[in-house]
């Protein structure tokens, strides 16, 4: 890849080649992987729990009793689960594009501001300030996005450093509105806004953010496969090089992607306080934003792979929270089952690529050579 | 001494011994195996059968590390040099202990390089940082390093150069050759690795030419030519010639004129002008690298020229974007359809449409029409006769003639006034290379106008009409169908010859 005279391209091409092929294999990994994932993940915590002083057996019951049990469990299961699965499509479209956005977690807090300050300070009739409140949320995630891709298309920044660390500056930003001009009769919060709140649907628990989240992914569905938008970002993602051969503009579906994923992260924030919390907190989210990185690559990258991902974590940690009253062993085996989760399903992608390694280098040209002859 | 090795599959059953004291050349063209060979030697590439002799006494295969230890030193064509330290951080990053097993010292490796300097004629500034010198200079650093490597294991033995001299100008290269003269007659064995016939010629002992990755002969400079020498190199074979060679009298479809494309401040395009005619195949020759491929990639749009104009069918083009071109006007078979041409991991139905898929008939207001796409697929998988199960099959698991049906479905069913076809052939067999000739002839014979840009010379000399060589960025010669051959060529292509203009 050569720069200099010729029309502007990413800069970063080249060095996220290697990120595209880890993601094609992600993405290619078959199903039986990833419940083989699940499984070991499952077992693997066993001796946790046994150090614990528990029985391995009566705790996953109680998880599954936390999660699949009633259907207030459920309800809560599924309440989470739409955080996961609007944030897990965010990433999903962004990485499919070629686009490495890891600040999911930035635009979910910034999408939560966006929703707190139109709840707080928008009149009007409240199913109104509720639309305005989602809106708000949506283009805040989208601006905190836009300025990663900017950063990209301007100057060559590297997605992957900006959005993390805008991460960080959203947290703190919050921070501060939440212990200074926003703050409430308690230090680290905001007034709370219990009149607008996303209705409850099945007359329990359960709000409408998981049919907004369901909707979601049916759109995002709908932008992959059918739309040119979606053909574009398909290529993109593929190969940088085939859609510049393509004539597609690089910069203007990079910068679509960020909007879009973006958006959805922030539209996950926005679901958040308007359906759970109720209240901007200064500890609004516990790290969804990265938990949803493993629910996007779990899920294959695609709209229907990560609906289920997203219940499966969503199942584990509510499940996981349940257990502690039940079983007495801490939530947070829950959080290591995850982790396990993604440890064995990337764990077994390197494995058959190994083999495929091992076959390549018998042939001539794939030992470590140093220099090719064709440039 | 000696380093013989053989059969070896990896560069298919060919022998090399280099002697001691003498300077050999390595020729071929791109992709002959020349590189390969010499890294196997190096230690960065195994082989899968053969043997090493060094010495006369068999060996087994090296490691960069052992290759090293054993005073066998390389310098990539790519050179391996961290530009942000300085030289003698750079020395002391691969001379690490001194002969006696001491760690060696930043002064120590300082004072050594200087010290080499002095005896060879290698002057460098130990504590310049390696991003400033000139290119000259770098390679005289790895020139150094090379040395220093050898003397404390006991002398360096062999020097392979893989392309030295790509970057360097003609005085730098002078001294360069100086150079290995002199370390040659030292009692290393040099080895250099070029295409280039001149310098062959100038600088070795004894040369190996290398073809399809096989040795054609090794002779002593002295008893050869450059016109044997070209000839050897791009082979005799040539496929057969059924092409017959048109003269159009049209308007030019394509009018280049003082296209110059500098990259990083390095003229890679220097004032090229040219035109292509309706109904006429325009071949472009010329070692790889010299500028036809970034000429190619701004008369399709993928990249700005410096200055110049690109004028198509009367209209400028110059800073028209790509998607215009290739949506209406022009085709483009890329040099590499696994790198952009196609993209492997899609499906057929995909990657026929890639390119196009903006045309009204594929999408309406940003929806794609999947029916109109799988009927075109199909349609195009029928007629280029695609071996395939399905428009669903993954581009990549096709085999390489029917990836390259795939894109020339693609391109030709634009019936675009303007082909530009980059190394139509490259990596097929005969079958699927006359394929390919014959939809192309037709193509011309439809009436457009084809530039076809290669570095097969059989090709260019099957189906151009006309052809222009290219060197160093220049355009340095022209010639009708009927007076070229390969000699010509090859010394034209090599910068040897006396430019011949015929127009």
């Amino acid at each position: 890849m050569t720069t200099g005279a010729q029309v502007p391209v990413p800069p970063t091409t080249a060095s996220s080649d290697w990120r595209r092929r880890a993601l094609a294999a992600v993405s290619d990994a078959g199903l039986r992987s990833r419940v083989l994932a699940v499984v070991l993940a499952l077992v693997t915590a066993v001796p946790v729990v046994l150090a614990a002083g528990s029985d391995p057996f009566e705790v996953y019951r109680a998880m599954l009793d936390g999660s699949f049990g009633s259907t207030l469990a459920f309800a809560d299961v599924l309440n989470r689960a739409d955080t996961f699965i609007l944030l897990g499509l965010g990433i999903a479209i962004s990485i499919r594009s070629g686009f490495f956005n890891v600040g999911a977690e930035g635009q979910l807090w910034l999408g939560a501001l966006g929703a707190a300050v139109m709840a707080l300070h928008m009149p009007g009739p409240s199913w109104f300030v509720l639309v305005a409140a989602l809106v708000l949320g949506f283009v805040f995630g989208a601006l905190w996005s836009g300025l990663v891709a900017l950063l990209k298309i301007a100057f060559g920044v590297d997605e992957l450093i900006s959005s993390l660390m805008l991460n960080y500056v959203a947290i703190l930003l919050i921070g501060y509105l939440t212990f200074g001009p926003m703050k409430a009769y308690r230090a680290g919060q905001t007034e709370t806004f219990e009149d607008v709140e996303l209705p409850s649907i099945f007359g329990n628990r359960l709000h409408a953010g998981f049919l907004l989240s369901l909707v979601a992914v049916v759109c995002i569905w709908l932008l992959l496969s059918r739309t040119r938008l979606g053909y574009e970002i398909r290529t993109l993602g593929a190969s940088a090089d085939a859609a510049r051969y393509a004539g597609i503009h690089v910069n203007g579906v990079v910068m679509r992607v960020a909007l879009i994923g973006g958006g959805l992260c922030g539209l996950a924030g926005a679901n958040a306080v308007l359906g759970v919390q109720h209240v901007l907190l200064s500890e609004f989210s516990p790290g969804w934003g990265y938990t949803a990185i493993a629910v996007a690559l779990l899920g294959g990258l695609g709209p229907v792979g990560v609906l289920l991902a997203a219940i499966l974590f969503a199942a584990l940690e509510v499940g996981a929270t349940n257990m502690q009253f039940t079983a007495g062993v801490p939530a947070s085996l829950g959080s290591l089952v995850e982790g396990l989760v993604l440890v064995f399903f990337l764990f077994s992608i390197p494995l058959t690529l190994s083999r495929v390694r091992a076959f390549l280098r018998r042939g001539p040209g794939s030992a470590p050579t140093v220099a090719g002859e064709t440039d | 001494m000696t380093r013989r090795f053989g059969p070896v599959t990896a560069n298919d059953d060919v022998d090399l011994d280099v002697h001691v004291g003498e300077v050999h050349a390595l020729l071929g063209e791109n992709g002959a195996g020349k590189s390969t060979l010499m890294n196997i030697v190096f230690g960065s590439v195994a082989p899968d059968a053969g043997t090493l002799e060094v010495d006369g006494e068999p060996v087994g295969w090296p490691t960069t590390r052992q290759a090293i230890e054993r005073g066998i030193c390389m310098v990539h064509q790519h050179l391996m040099l961290v530009p942000t330290l300085t030289v003698a951080e750079n020395v002391l990053l691969s001379v690490m202990w001194t002969e006696n097993g001491r760690r060696m010292s930043l002064a120590e490796a300082s004072r050594r390089v200087t010290e080499i300097g002095e005896r060879h004629g290698l002057p460098l500034d130990t504590s310049a940082l390696v991003d400033d010198l000139s290119i000259g200079e770098k390679l005289r650093l790895e020139v150094v390093r090379s040395l220093l490597q050898g003397e404390i294991r006991g002398g360096l033995r062999v020097l392979i150069l893989d392309e030295p001299t790509a970057l360097l100008t003609r005085q730098e290269i002078e001294r360069l050759f100086t150079i290995l003269r002199n370390l040659a007659a030292d009692g290393t064995a040099v080895v250099i690795i070029t295409h280039k016939l001149n310098e062959v010629m100038e600088v070795s002992d004894r040369v190996t030419i290398l073809r399809d990755a096989r040795r054609v002969r090794t002779v002593p400079t002295s008893s050869t030519s450059p016109q044997e020498l070209g000839t050897l190199m791009v082979g005799r074979e040539l496929r057969p010639r059924r092409v017959v060679h048109s003269t159009p009298s049209g308007p030019p479809v394509l009018d280049v004129l003082g296209v110059t494309v500098a990259d990083h401040h390095r003229v890679v395009v220097d004032d090229v002008s040219l035109s292509v005619r309706a109904g006429e195949i325009v071949g472009v020759a010329g070692v790889a690298g010299s500028g036809q491929d970034v000429l190619a990639e701004c008369i399709t749009g993928l990249r700005r020229s410096t200055s110049g104009a690109i004028i198509l069918s009367g209209r400028d083009v110059t800073r028209v974007d790509r998607r215009d071109l290739i949506e209406n006007d022009v085709a483009h078979v890329p040099e590499d359809r696994k790198v952009d041409g196609l993209v492997g991991s899609a499906s057929l139905r995909h990657n026929f449409i890639l390119g196009l898929h903006r045309w009204d008939e594929f999408q309406r207001r940003g929806w794609m029409r999947g029916r109109a796409i799988d009927q075109h697929a199909a349609r195009l998988s029928g007629e280029f006769e695609i071996r395939t199960r399905g428009i669903d099959q993954p581009a990549q698991t096709l085999s390489g003639g029917n990836q390259q049906r795939v894109l020339l479905g693609r391109e030709l069913h634009k019936a675009a006034s303007l082909i530009v076809a980059c190394g139509p052939t490259r990596g097929l067999d005969i079958a699927g290379t006359e394929y390919v000739w014959n939809r192309l002839v037709e193509q011309r014979d439809r009436g457009a106008a084809i530039l076809l840009v290669s570095l097969d010379l059989d090709e260019l000399l099957a189906l151009s009409d006309r052809l222009i060589v290219m060197q160093g960025g220049r355009l340095v010669g022209e010639l009708p169908a009927g007076e070229a051959d390969p000699e010509r060529l090859g010394l034209m292509m090599g910068g040897s010859a006396p430019v011949a203009v015929a127009s």
